[in-house]
């Protein structure tokens, strides 16, 4: 009995010995927003749409993040410049619905859209995390410095004429049989 | 019949079945470009491979070149075929473009399709990529030469299928490309197709370039209503309207292509001026009110003065639902009509023709490509029924004989001879042409009702009766003015057409009319009687769809749902009942909501503009009546309380043809008049664009309908001094109207053939689709 | 230069007109087997003779009249494929450049064997002296009643239109060659129907090679056995024209036995290699053939004994290579001949050749990779199931390239540069 009671009292006494002593051990507790720990490049949160090198809009509307997102928060509609570009007229991400599962970024064939580390597009409204186009669009190539799709498709968009794009030959002559 | 085993399993097969068709009755996919099962196997892509372990011929063939044969044993897994087949898509895919994200084909492209199966995803190839400079073909069909895979199926739909020329190959080895000679529009009316059967994105359709993806839109089977041959289509929809339309394979009716007025032409449907509110005195209001208001006043017009001074105008543009329910709504009140016919003899004509069928001598179109003579008698298929100027040139390539009866300068792309004569002479031409037939055993005889009259299309069933009586499997096939015109046969009660109710308008019998759906104001010959008419009824009410003129004229306006938004039963010229299922759920699109430019960032329970009524709903609420709650059930009252539409109820796949089954069609007695002295007999045609109300609206098609244009043949020209090129005035009753003149060496002499044309506004005196120009009422305005 | 049959009597510098060829016995075979014989005399004749296609194909000429059935319907068609347009083969020019009325002789013996009265001789357009040619003797021919109506009284009428073709080499082959004439693209046909069934629009048409076409006057006057015992051994039959080219001190046209060995062509007849040359391989008949490698320089160079050893004669072009010649530079430029003349047709001919020969290209300019041999290996016998034989014979070159000189092929991979050329 007496060792039952000794057992009690040891048990609370290291408790206690344990929690005192970290009364006087400096927490590493991060205070957000006072701190903000940056996050790898590659964590994914709010969604960007870049631009290629020479500063033009990478997406090409072509639908295939709106056709590989699980929950279908992503929409928009193509359109085609004067030139022959094609472009998104309008795009729209509702954040309510997006998981950040980053699919969207994978099935993007331009480098266009990519996730960010930056996750403080929250807001209370959930209309208010339905993002447009120019809330979504940067000035910057993201994650990508490179890529120019433009480039290397065949179409002609004022970029480069038939025959002008990466691994191109020159464009048939189809008046003539010489070779 | 052969049986033969493919990758282990047992099938048999008719005799002549392909092995790759052989195949996919098996459930097995062989891949494949060149081959087309409506055009055809010619072996060119090679993509079909396939090992033939036991057979006449062993190793690996090509499966789409060879016969199944009994006793043949297939494999398609064989590593030496995989291994070939991966190896062509490879060298398939050397030149291809880095297009794919922003090529239309996207997403349904055969070529995507079959390099994904075939394990492919890095281009090794390190040479460069041949590329072409594209052409413009016209409003309709974009070119991007890059993209081909060189399947050849363009050209051979084009040149060997439709019989058009302008588009062909050119060019050796890796080199050959596929466009016309000169850039230009194409000619052939069923260009469209290419888009369908290209596997890659070389023809993608221009007027919905960049709407959307494959997977992002509503497809459903639909029907056109273009005109009467009711082909199949699917209809593409996103966002509340449609985005585009193809072709749909039917067996029986229209195979797989459909013509460009029937492709393009749904842009109707969505324009931003659209009734969709009603319309009391030019005043926007609910669709209720107009509704409500309609049946009060012509409640009060019936207490008034009688059931009889109410008319009720439909035509054949409406489905079987919509004409049903004006039928009944016609019965409960008392009202006179419906009538679905704007004019006495082309209205005799359809009506006649529609009763001539029977299950024995109606062919289908599919069954009209096994002919082997063809008698054309005042039709004009290319304009009027396009397709079905594709089923004859199958027939013809067969080896049929066709002949055609005609006054117009009929330009059709197959051999066929042709005998001008003006239209009344036709019913001789007729009688001495039968011999021609005589020969054949399966004659089909085609009659036309635009330009006919009663009496002809009695002549032609009654030498089909006559043919099939000698032992011959003889049919025929009658083109009818609009989709739905055999169900208004069907369903007319009241043998009178338009033009009557507007006379008893005149004479002050009829004082109210509502007008549903109908094309009064563009079909109807006299424009001054059908305005004072109007002027004189005390209330006009309009239901519609399009806004006619009629619609903005019409004291009460009440708007109806298209085709895509109700669907509807529409029964073609062989009398086949097809359904069409609404393609979207109707409401204001997208566009128009969010101010053509995106959906709009609210959130709502209700979809804008969804509360229009179809039609028919309309009609049971003027007779006071609630409407059938559902599709089915209005199907089920349709078939209860019409006798002729029972047969309803063995719908399938193929729809149902139902039958007039000895009714008598209106006023058969109609017979064209006699052409006075001194004139010219003016014959105003079906063009194939332009001259269909409800594609008219569709702006890539106007672009086609050229200037309009009168025909001339030489003879009467050179008298007149008129040369191809000269702008002449003919001059009516009430005024002259200009044309462009073309000189034909293949049209009747004393005629004047001119094409519909929406520029061509104009106030001919009383008649049909024939006037009488007086020969020095021709005027040569100016010089070529 | 040899002769012995077609070449004989040959003059250096112009043709055997119509009044020598008459004399030295000329249509005399013609006269008395249209006056006393039947056609189906000429076609048993030539299958008993063995005499074979000479354009490539190899077909018995014989049997071929023998499928143009008794029944079958008029008018019909003897077509003379003077197209020769095959890298290599000169002979057929050479033929006509000596005696054009051999070949009129043999065409109007192989109509009046299928009953044709219409005779065609498609002829490149290269060869516009030829052409002119043909033209003038077929006019005198006429002129003398051996060409027309009623010919020798005979009642059988035959006549003769000299076409030029287009100008490339796909109309050689023989269904291309019907397609061209008919105003179509010269895309080959797959038979069934053959041409002597349904052949030009659909009516039974007999084409044959200039050369098969001189020896029928020749095979229908000396009989088959004497053309038979014109041949080197017992499996072939009648006298081949070689066309040697390449290395050897005298190239030329040699009439030789059928079956003479490669080495005896080159040493005894063509002068030997040239310079210190050193056999190394030929290509038998004609660019389209595989390479022969010097364990074949003594085979007797006729069809069966090639067939054997899995060589094809063709058209016995024999381009013959010494030691000091590279055969990879040689395959690309025969690759790039065959890409380019591909009728674009089919994917294996008009997109794989160009990449055989991309691959061969990187290989001699010292970009080549240990990768490419398989891949060249792998695609030259995909080359097979093309449609027609162009593809495969175009592949035949590679094919052969990597069987037996595969070892030159990886020289030039791990020295980064062709071996043959002067170091840059």
């Amino acid at each position: 009995m007496i060792r039952a009671g000794i057992d009690i009292i040891a048990s609370i006494a290291a408790g206690f010995y344990t929690t005192g002593r970290h009364l006087f051990v400096r927490p590493f507790t991060e205070s957000y927003p006072e701190y903000k720990r940056p996050l790898p490049a590659r964590s994914r949160a709010r969604i960007i749409l870049t631009r290629d090198p020479e500063g033009r809009e990478r997406c090409v509307a072509c639908y295939l993040c709106s056709g590989v997102c699980p929950v279908n928060c992503i929409s928009m509609q193509a359109a085609e410049d004067s030139r022959g570009r094609r472009y998104a007229a309008w795009f729209r991400i509702n954040f309510g619905r997006c998981i950040y599962c980053g699919l969207c970024e994978q099935a993007c064939p331009t480098s266009a859209i990519q996730l960010t580390p930056d996750f403080e597009h929250i807001r209370r409204d959930l209309l208010d995390m339905v993002f447009e186009k120019q809330d979504l669009l940067v000035d910057h190539c993201g994650k990508d410095p490179d890529y120019d799709f433009y480039q290397h498709a065949g179409v002609v968009t004022g970029l480069a004429g038939k025959g002008d794009h990466i691994s191109e030959n020159a464009p048939v002559n189809t008046r003539t049989n010489m070779p | 019949m052969p049986k033969l085993i493919i990758d282990n399993l047992e099938i048999e097969v008719p005799e002549g079945t392909r092995v790759i068709e052989a195949a996919e009755k098996l459930g097995i996919y062989i891949p494949r470009f060149c081959f087309h099962h409506a055009l055809g196997a010619v072996g060119a892509c090679r993509v079909c491979a396939v090992k033939v372990l036991e057979g006449a011929v062993e190793g690996v063939q090509m499966s789409c070149m060879i016969d199944a044969q009994d006793g043949m044993k297939v494999s398609t897994t064989d590593p030496e075929a995989a291994d070939f087949r991966r190896s062509v898509i490879e060298w398939l895919m050397l030149n291809h473009p880095h297009d794919c994200p922003v090529c239309d084909e996207g997403g349904h492209c055969l070529l995507q399709d079959l390099t994904v199966a075939g394990g492919h995803s890095i281009r090794r190839y390190e040479g460069g990529k041949r590329t072409y400079t594209d052409q413009y073909l016209g409003p309709l069909v974009q070119h991007e030469m890059n993209r081909c895979i060189q399947c050849y199926r363009c050209v051979r739909f084009y040149r060997e299928y439709s019989g058009y020329n302008d588009l062909g190959v050119t060019g050796i080895a890796g080199r050959v490309y596929f466009g016309r000679l000169r850039e230009g529009v194409l000619e052939s009316p069923f260009a469209g197709n290419l888009i369908d059967i290209c596997p890659t994105g070389v023809f993608t359709d221009k007027p919905s370039r960049y709407t959307g993806r494959r997977w992002d839109f509503e497809r459903t089977p639909g029907v056109c209503i273009h005109c009467s041959l009711g082909c199949r289509t699917t209809v593409s929809a996103r966002y509340r309207q449609v985005g585009r339309m193809e072709g749909r394979f039917s067996q029986r009716v229209n195979g797989d292509f459909i013509c460009d007025r029937g492709r393009y032409g749904f842009y109707y449907a969505d324009r931003p001026g659209r009734p969709r509110s009603g319309r009391i005195s030019g005043q926007t209001v609910s669709v209720d009110q107009a509704v409500y208001e309609a049946r009060d006043r012509l409640q009060r017009i019936t207490e008034e003065h009688g059931p009889q001074a109410v008319g009720v105008i439909g035509s054949g543009r409406s489905s079987l639902q919509t004409q049903s329910a004006m039928v009944h709504l016609c019965r409960t009140t008392g009202w006179q009509g419906p009538v679905f016919r704007n004019t006495r003899i082309t209205g005799a004509a359809a009506d006649t023709a529609a009763c001539a069928l029977n299950p024995e001598n109606a062919v289908s179109m599919r069954e009209l490509e096994t002919a082997d003579a063809i008698l054309a008698v005042g039709a004009d298929p290319v304009n009027e029924a396009p397709v079905l100027a594709l089923a004859m040139r199958q027939a013809q390539r067969a080896g049929a004989q066709i002949t055609a009866i005609d006054p117009r300068p009929l330009e059709w792309p197959f051999d066929f001879e042709h005998l001008a004569c003006r239209a009344e002479e036709i019913g001789e031409a007729l009688a001495s042409a039968a011999e021609r037939l005589s020969d054949s055993r399966r004659p089909v005889v085609i009659c036309g009702t635009e330009i006919t009259d009663a009496g002809i299309v009695l002549q032609a069933a009654d030498l089909v009766a006559g043919l099939r009586g000698s032992g011959k499997t003889a049919g025929l096939f009658c083109t009818l003015p609009q989709a739905n015109s055999f169900g208004a046969a069907l369903l007319d009660e009241c043998n009178a057409c338009a033009a009557d109710l507007a006379a008893r308008v005149e004479a002050g019998q009829i004082r109210a009319l509502a007008v549903i759906e109908s094309d009064l104001w563009h079909d109807f010959p006299d424009r001054p009687q059908l305005e004072k008419a109007l002027e004189k009824l005390d209330l006009l009410v309009s239901v519609d769809f399009l806004d006619t003129p009629l619609f903005e004229k019409a004291d009460i306006g009440i708007p109806s749902l298209t085709v895509f938004e109700a669907g509807g039963i529409y029964v073609n010229q062989e009398g086949r009942a097809q359904q069409v299922r609404p393609a979207h759920t109707g409401g204001l699109p997208i566009t128009v909501t969010g101010a053509g430019d995106h959906p709009p960032r609210t959130f709502a329970p209700n979809v804008p503009g969804r509360d229009m009524p179809a039609a028919w709903v309309t009609a049971f609420c003027l007779a006071g009546q609630a409407p059938p709650e559902t599709d089915a059930q209005m199907t089920a009252w349709m078939r209860y309380n019409f006798a002729v539409l029972s047969d309803l109820a063995r719908m399938d796949a193929d729809g149902v043809r139902l039958f007039a089954g000895g009714k008598t069609p209106i006023a058969h007695e109609a017979t064209m008049p006699e052409k006075p002295e001194q004139c010219l007999e003016l014959l105003l045609a079906a063009a194939v664009f332009g001259g269909e109300p409800m594609s008219d609206y569709s702006q890539c098609l106007r672009e086609l309908a050229g200037l309009p244009a009168v025909w001339m043949d030489r003879a009467d020209a050179d008298r007149h001094g008129i040369a191809a090129g000269d702008r002449v005035g003919l001059g009516f009753e009430n005024g002259e109207v200009s044309f462009v003149v073309r000189i034909s060496d293949h049209m009747a002499p004393g005629v004047l053939v001119v094409y519909r044309h929406p520029d061509i506004d104009w106030q001919p005196r009383a008649g049909d689709t024939r006037y009488n120009i007086r020969e020095d009422r021709i005027r040569r305005i100016e010089k070529a | 230069m040899e002769s012995r049959v077609l070449l004989k009597n040959r003059k250096p510098d112009r043709i055997l007109d119509l009044a020598e060829y008459r004399a030295s016995g000329g249509y005399s075979a013609a006269a008395e087997m249209l006056q006393t014989g039947r056609p189906a005399d000429v076609q048993e004749a030539l299958e008993a003779a063995g005499l074979l296609g000479r354009g490539g194909a190899a077909f018995s000429m014989g049997v071929k009249l023998s499928t143009v059935a008794e029944y079958a319907p008029f008018p019909r068609y003897m077509v003379c494929n003077a197209d020769e347009m095959e890298p290599g083969t000169f002979k057929d020019r050479v033929l006509i450049h000596t005696s054009p009325h051999l070949l009129i002789e043999g065409m109007l013996l192989a109509a009046f064997s299928a009953r044709a009265e219409h005779g065609i001789i498609f002829i490149r357009p290269e060869y516009e002296n030829a052409a002119r040619i043909l033209e003038r003797e077929v006019a005198l021919a006429r002129e003398q009643g051996l060409l027309g109506k009623n010919i020798f009284n005979s009642g059988f009428d035959f006549d003769i239109v000299v076409h030029r073709s287009g100008g490339r080499y796909i109309c050689g082959e023989g269904t291309a060659l019907l397609n061209a004439l008919e105003g179509k693209r010269p895309n080959p046909r797959k038979p069934p129907p053959y041409p002597t069934v349904k052949g030009l629009w659909q009516l039974p048409t007999v084409v044959q090679n200039v050369e098969t076409l001189c020896f029928v006057p020749h095979v229908v006057q000396n009989g088959a056995e004497w053309f038979r015992n014109l041949a080197a051994g017992p499996d072939e039959a009648g006298t081949k024209i070689y066309s040697v080219s390449g290395r050897v001190r005298r190239p030329g046209c040699y009439e030789l036995p059928m079956g003479t060995a490669l080495s005896e062509i080159i040493e005894t007849h063509a002068g030997g290699m040239a310079g210190n040359g050193r056999f190394k391989a030929c290509l038998p008949g004609g660019a389209s053939t595989r390479y022969m490698p010097e364990s074949m320089y003594h085979r007797e160079m006729g069809y069966q004994s090639l067939s054997d050893a899995g060589f094809r004669l063709g058209t016995a072009a024999v381009m013959v290579f010494d030691h000091s010649a590279c055969l990879v530079g040689a395959t690309v430029n025969l690759l790039a001949f065959f890409a380019r003349e591909s009728c674009g047709w089919c994917t294996p001919c008009r997109d794989g050749l160009p990449y055989l020969h991309d691959l061969l290209r990187r290989i001699e300019n010292g970009q080549g990779r240990a990768e490419f041999v398989p891949m060249l290996r792998e695609m030259a016998g995909q080359m097979g199931l093309a449609y027609c034989a162009f593809a495969p014979g175009a592949a035949a070159p590679v094919e052969s390239l990597i069987t037996y000189f595969e070892d030159e092929v990886r020289e030039h991979i791990k020295a980064g540069r062709c071996p043959f050329r002067e170091a840059e």
